[in-house]
């Protein structure tokens, strides 16, 4: 099934690019695929993380406030460590933005397992608290300033063989999490516990340990999220350019073929769908459409995909979906 | 034991009809002057960002200068919550509200409940109307007394000083386009980037091609809409940005940089000088070169003292009074008292 969705999408965004293309020849340039490569970064490591999640049977809705506080916490370690402003210590930065996001993942799995606490509730809840712990410490105002250090303009605007420094460092832990999936026990395991539970549990998986650490593997990765976000806005904002983000990272991961039940789907999958929504994105802007008619497009796009690939599995259309 | 129960019904159904049961169109007479403790709400919209931030601090050092009460309140987005907090207000007695509504068109509703409950009301930043969801439509004597900014008025001092940049810039107009950038969907960013052009041409600036960019007012959003725009028009040399606030033309210009070019061939001015007073303050080259200082701190100020005049001495409030605006660069914004 999920070839099958894979090739659904594929062609998608090949129509995309195609449309766009023809309509603007610098559509398909090398500079505007970098820019919608870096459009879809943030938003894709957090889809790619969700994944995960997904298929352990989770959800997690709290990855936008996450990758918010980090983006202030890492700023304001930086301003700390500097001159209250800049100039500060960028690994001691990202390293307690990301040990910050490690935690709150800690936390959110800990509500569920031990809570007994539904997933869609329980982040639901944390991405309101989350939100409110990064305006509370920034006092809702922009911290610091990253771009007078080598590694946060790196981060934000270097590149590596001609692909932008954070389309690599997409590439890099999305490659992880694949192999994490797809060649290990433990991506065994993590379908297993999606996929039915109570079999996983009988065969002597502890699934408690599994759940944490995967809220924790988000946690970290949407801080990563929030440090790009502080490095590309040049500043770390609780809330500026990361609410919403939890929004597109669970479409993209439906789109990219994940089951809500658990159990099924792929890093490949998310990261085309995140692609198409991305393409679209820009396209639409680069031939100068006017916003509003881009909601639409946008929304229509996804109820057409989302309606072919249901429609694929041959479900009888009567009453509500399964 | 079925009668007890009737009776008992009837006759409280009775009694509320008596005493409490109203139809919703009372007349309430108007608020007065009071002699005792004054008491005043300050509402704002998106209470946590950084303007907001600094009217808040405004209000609450006059509030405290005055030794009255001042409570904030964050209404963030929510139309409906703005109802419920004045009821709030009303039950704790307030004397006087100043509101930044979330949305214009709950201006109205507002106006009717301050009216209901008998408080002063006045507006702040955005204008709301008596009797119609658009202030735009409204006729002047029915827009509520407002303290804040002109729209129109920052997006023409934007217009002048990118202008006066331009020319000394000496760039070719064949060569030069404008970037302006704001939520579209938003009245009052559009009131200021609609006369930034004007004022541009009346200030001596030339005809330029115009490319209006919509964007969701944050850094990162801006970033990447001008990036695509940028694609799109490559034979570009020279840009000019301007756009709702700072968020629009810092998240420009960094798109602009990204794409190769040099501070030297981008002329930005931002309005609010939050973001710009950071890279300036950093001592980075930045190709926001001006932007229009809004003291958010004033606005609050005044307001909480022309709220206090009518409650205490029943002072009329102006229709409307403008706060200051100053246009900063590199150079002035120290000078000019702006901090980040």
């Amino acid at each position: 099934m999920n070839r099958v969705q894979n090739l659904s999408l594929i062609g998608a965004l090949a129509g995309v690019l195609a449309v766009f293309g023809i309509l603007n020849d610098q559509y398909l340039s090398l500079s505007n695929l970098a820019v919608i490569g870096q459009a879809v970064t943030i938003a894709g490591l957090l889809a790619v993380v969700q994944t995960a999640v997904i298929i352990c049977g989770g959800i997690d809705i709290s990855v936008g406030s996450q990758a918010g506080l980090a983006a202030v916490v890492s700023s304001m370690v930086f301003a700390w460590t500097g001159d209250g402003l800049a100039n500060g210590n960028a690994f001691a930065a990202i390293g307690v933005a990301i040990v910050v996001g490690a935690a709150g993942g800690v936390v959110n799995g800990v509500i569920i397992v031990y809570g007994r606490v539904n997933a869609i509730i329980a982040t639901l809840a944390m991405l309101a608290a989350y939100k409110g712990i990064a305006q509370l410490i920034s006092g809702g105002r922009a911290q610091g300033y990253l771009l007078t250090n080598d590694l946060f303009i790196f981060i934000a605007r270097g590149s590596v063989l001609g692909v932008p420094a954070m389309i690599w460092i997409l590439g890099i832990v999305a490659l992880l999490v694949h192999l994490l999936l797809k060649t290990t026990d433990i991506g065994r395991n993590m379908y297993a516990i999606g996929g039915n539970a109570v079999a996983a549990r009988l065969a002597g998986i502890n699934i408690n340990k599994y759940i944490i650490s995967v809220y924790m593997l988000v946690g970290a990765v949407a801080a990563l999220a929030g440090i790009i976000l502080a490095a590309r806005s040049t500043a770390g904002h609780p809330t500026a350019g990361s609410e919403g983000l939890e929004l597109k990272a669970i479409t993209a991961a439906f789109l990219g073929g994940c089951a809500i039940a658990g159990g099924k789907g792929s890093i490949g999958g998310t990261l085309l769908a995140v692609t198409l929504l991305g393409a679209l994105e820009i396209g639409l802007t680069v031939v100068g459409v006017n916003p509003f008619w881009q909601n639409v497009a946008q929304g229509a796009l996804l109820v057409v995909a989302v309606v072919i690939q249901q429609r694929r599995t041959g479900d009888r259309a009567v009453g509500l979906p399964g | 034991m079925g009668w007890l129960r009737h009776t008992a019904a009837v006759s409280a159904a009775l009694a509320l009809s008596l005493t409490g049961c109203q139809s919703g169109k009372e007349e309430t007479p108007p608020p007065g002057g009071t002699d005792g403790k004054v008491k005043i709400y300050y509402m704002q919209k998106q209470g946590t960002q950084d303007y907001f931030l600094g009217e808040a601090k405004g209000a609450k050092d006059k509030a405290a200068a005055l030794g009255i009460e001042l409570v904030m309140v964050d209404l963030g987005n929510d139309t409906s919550k703005t109802l419920d907090a004045i009821n709030t207000a009303a039950a704790q007695k307030a004397n006087g509200i100043i509101i930044v509504v979330p949305d214009p068109s709950v201006g109205p509703a507002v106006v009717q409940a301050a009216k209901d409950k008998g408080i002063h009301l006045l507006t702040t930043d955005d204008q709301i109307c008596v009797d119609k969801p658009k202030p735009a439509d409204c006729s002047p004597d029915k827009i509520v007394p407002r303290i804040g900014f002109s729209g129109t008025q920052m997006g023409t001092e934007v217009g002048k000083k990118a202008a006066e940049l331009y020319k000394a810039a000496g760039w070719s107009p064949a060569e030069t386009a404008i970037i302006a950038a704001w939520k579209q969907d938003v009245t009052v960013c559009t009131d200021r980037v609609k006369a930034a052009l004007p004022a541009f041409k009346a200030a001596g600036g030339p005809d330029l091609k115009l490319i209006e960019v919509g964007t969701d007012n944050t850094p990162p959003d801006a970033q990447t809409k001008v990036a695509a725009t940028v694609t799109a028009n490559r034979a570009v040399k020279n840009w000019i940005v301007w756009g709702c606030n700072d968020e629009n033309v810092t998240g420009g210009v960094t798109a602009l940089e990204n794409a190769g070019y040099k501070v030297e061939n981008i002329i930005g001015v931002g309005i609010n000088g939050d973001l710009a007073c950071k890279a300036w303050s950093a001592g980075k080259a930045t190709g926001t070169k001006a932007s229009l200082w809004l003291a958010g701190h004033e606005v609050g100020s005044l307001a909480v003292q022309s709220m206090y005049d009518k409650i205490k001495n029943n002072k009329d409030f102006e229709r409307e009074a403008y706060a200051k605006t100053t246009m900063v660069t590199p150079d002035s914004y120290k000078a000019a008292g702006l901090t980040c």
